[in-house]
């Protein structure tokens, strides 16, 4: 028996060049999302960790005064400070706390090259130094506390209880609702073999599958408040107390605003 | 377009954050009322939509990608009131959780992204969708509108850029935060909004009301629902005062040609001070009494000028509301 011709044929099949970066970019951003919420064991003993309201009032006060500094010495006492508190965490944590902040100011410089090189102004070249030091503080806050604490601080700013509970509801859904766009996404590589020519179809097919799912998620997740007692209000009871290590951090913020006024008033 | 720390003075995130104010009170209180209960949970979910719709690339024509805010598209499904607050809560996990945008800015960015662009995005396709009645036409109306959104956020946010280093300059003269003036900060943001991120917003906004319309019939009805409504008085009113009162604010120097009369003295002309106060002005008649300038004695000049933005809110907003109190009983 002799084979037919078309099986004699040797078949080699060789994808079209496509670039489906919209698929693996999207990937990685919601993987660098999901990965944040790993569990991650702060670096301070819980009995020497101020609370989240005191921190919080800190940061903002730390940003603030970071922001409108001019002089560079006050900028090295903010890295010193806040160095050394990375300095207490381990490796992959001090790897995983520099990335953002080494990130922003590098993309910093490069928005303000043109001024630098053309421009005859010093404090250009602070505002790099400025967006580290800011980032890194936000990033060591983020990562001192679990996010349920660190609503509770938000919610001591009298922030109305609505805003508090979508924050929380938020917080939870991003996990959830990212987890399924990342099996989205994996299901979209799998399938898409050779040249994809309708991109924005298979994108709007995520994203509005994505959409009608939250829906379905967000009736679920109404049946099973009503199902323990959710009467419309949400009543925030993870009020927090203070601490002794407040007043640390009180001296700590005195001791920047006096180096600060002595910089930018004195000098 | 999410502003990050040290670009914007804190005076002008104040101001921001105050203009801000009055649009999330107002967004919580339609949402209470007009959401039932059971929708409630709604809103969390549909924040945590909106944070995921930031993260996802956008494919363009020409193999490129871009990132959409997708701010027209949830206004769209959730009315703009909605869109604000989820919009908001978004970029507040953005920030403190994920330093993405500054902290302080957080009032900025807010104003641009989760008011600016979901309010001009929805009005923009409410307009179009009077002009375009047909059904297939829907989900070219929302990309164009998403478009229009993205592009009114971009310039917002270069205005905000360009005006500090007219307005926030040490003694030298020097730019204590974005160095960058009007002249370059507009072109550099516009050119990439009006291209690559615009598109990415319009085929975000698009496709997905185009898949929705054929996946899901129902959400497009409510897609109608929202956006037949009237463009209120109100509405138009609160987006004046809001976007006008605070530029008072941010101007710090004397608008030309409103100066006092202690000014006129140190006028230059031709480099040369003026060096006297015209006769007429030394003792003119003065509103002074009122308003001082919009400053209160012993109180700092930005606590003044926000009491000031407020009662000249709420006058402007009395004056409406006789207005349309006249207009009703012709």
């Amino acid at each position: 028996m002799q084979l037919p011709d078309w099986l004699k044929n040797e078949e080699q099949y060789i994808p079209g060049k496509d670039r489906d970066y919209f698929i693996s970019r999207s990937f990685l951003r919601i993987t660098a999302v999901l990965a944040k919420y790993g569990y991650q064991p702060a670096f301070l003993q819980e009995k020497f960790c101020p609370s989240p309201m005191a921190a919080l009032l800190f940061l903002l006060g730390l940003i603030l005064l970071a922001v409108t500094s001019s002089q560079p010495y006050f900028l090295y006492t903010l890295a010193a400070l806040l160095l050394s508190l990375l300095a207490l965490q381990d490796g992959v944590m001090i790897r995983q706390l520099l990335l953002p902040p080494v990130l922003a100011a590098a993309f910093s410089l490069l928005i303000l090259l043109p001024a630098i090189l053309f421009t005859a102004n010093p404090l250009t070249l602070l505002l790099p130094c400025k967006t580290f030091l800011t980032v890194l503080a936000s990033g060591l806050f983020a990562s001192l506390y679990s996010w349920n604490r660190i609503t509770a601080a938000i919610s001591w700013f009298h922030v109305p209880q609505l805003l508090i509970f979508i924050l929380d509801t938020a917080l939870r859904y991003i996990f959830l609702l990212g987890n399924l766009s990342r099996d989205f996404l994996t299901a979209l590589r799998l399938r898409s073999i050779g040249c994809n020519h309708q991109k924005s179809r298979a994108m709007a097919g995520i994203t509005g599958n994505l959409f009608l799912k939250s829906q379905e998620m967000s009736q679920e997740m109404y049946h099973a408040m009503q199902c323990r007692g959710f009467t419309g209000t949400y009543p925030h009871s993870h009020q927090l107390p203070w601490k002794g290590a407040d007043i640390v951090l009180l001296l700590l913020f005195a001791l920047l605003l006096f180096i600060y006024l002595r910089l930018e008033l004195l000098l | 377009m999410h502003i990050p720390e040290n670009y914007l003075s804190p005076s002008t995130c104040a101001v921001l954050t105050a203009a801000m104010a009055p649009v999330w009170y107002m967004s919580l209180q339609k949402v209470k009322k007009e959401l039932p209960p059971e929708k409630l949970s709604f809103l969390g979910v549909a924040a945590a939509f909106s944070f995921l719709a930031m993260m996802f690339n956008i494919p363009l024509p020409g193999g490129t990608t871009g990132h959409a805010v997708g701010g027209t598209l949830i206004a769209l499904l959730f009315g703009p009131y909605a869109a604000c607050l989820a919009v908001s809560v978004a970029l507040i996990v953005q920030a403190v959780f994920f330093g993405d945008g500054g902290i302080l800015a957080i009032g900025a960015n807010c104003f641009n992204m989760a008011f600016l662009l979901p309010f001009a995005g929805y009005y923009a396709f409410s307009l179009l969708k009077k002009c375009f009645t047909s059904d297939a036409m829907l989900p070219v109306c929302a990309a164009v509108a998403g478009f229009i959104g993205i592009n009114a956020a971009a310039l917002a946010a270069a205005i905000e850029f360009g005006i500090q280093p007219l307005l926030f300059t040490n003694e030298l003269g020097q730019a204590l935060y974005c160095p960058y003036p009007l002249s370059i900060s507009i072109p550099a943001m516009m050119a990439g909004h009006l291209t690559i991120f615009g598109m990415a917003e319009a085929v975000f906004t698009g496709a997905m009301l185009a898949y929705l319309t054929k996946a899901a019939p129902a959400f497009s009805s409510s897609t109608t629902r929202y956006a037949d409504k009237k463009i209120g008085a109100s509405i138009a009113a609160l987006l004046a005062l809001i976007i006008l009162c605070p530029l008072g604010l941010i101007a710090e120097g004397t608008a030309w040609g409103e100066w006092g009369a202690e000014e006129m003295a140190a006028l230059t002309e031709s480099g040369v001070p003026l060096g006297y106060t015209p006769e007429g002005m030394l003792d003119g008649f003065s509103l002074d009494v009122w308003f001082p300038d919009y400053a209160i004695s012993g109180m700092p000049d930005a606590f003044a000028y926000i009491l000031s933005a407020i009662i000249g809110t709420a006058m402007l907003i009395i004056a409406f509301k006789l207005w349309s109190s006249f207009a009703a009983a012709k």
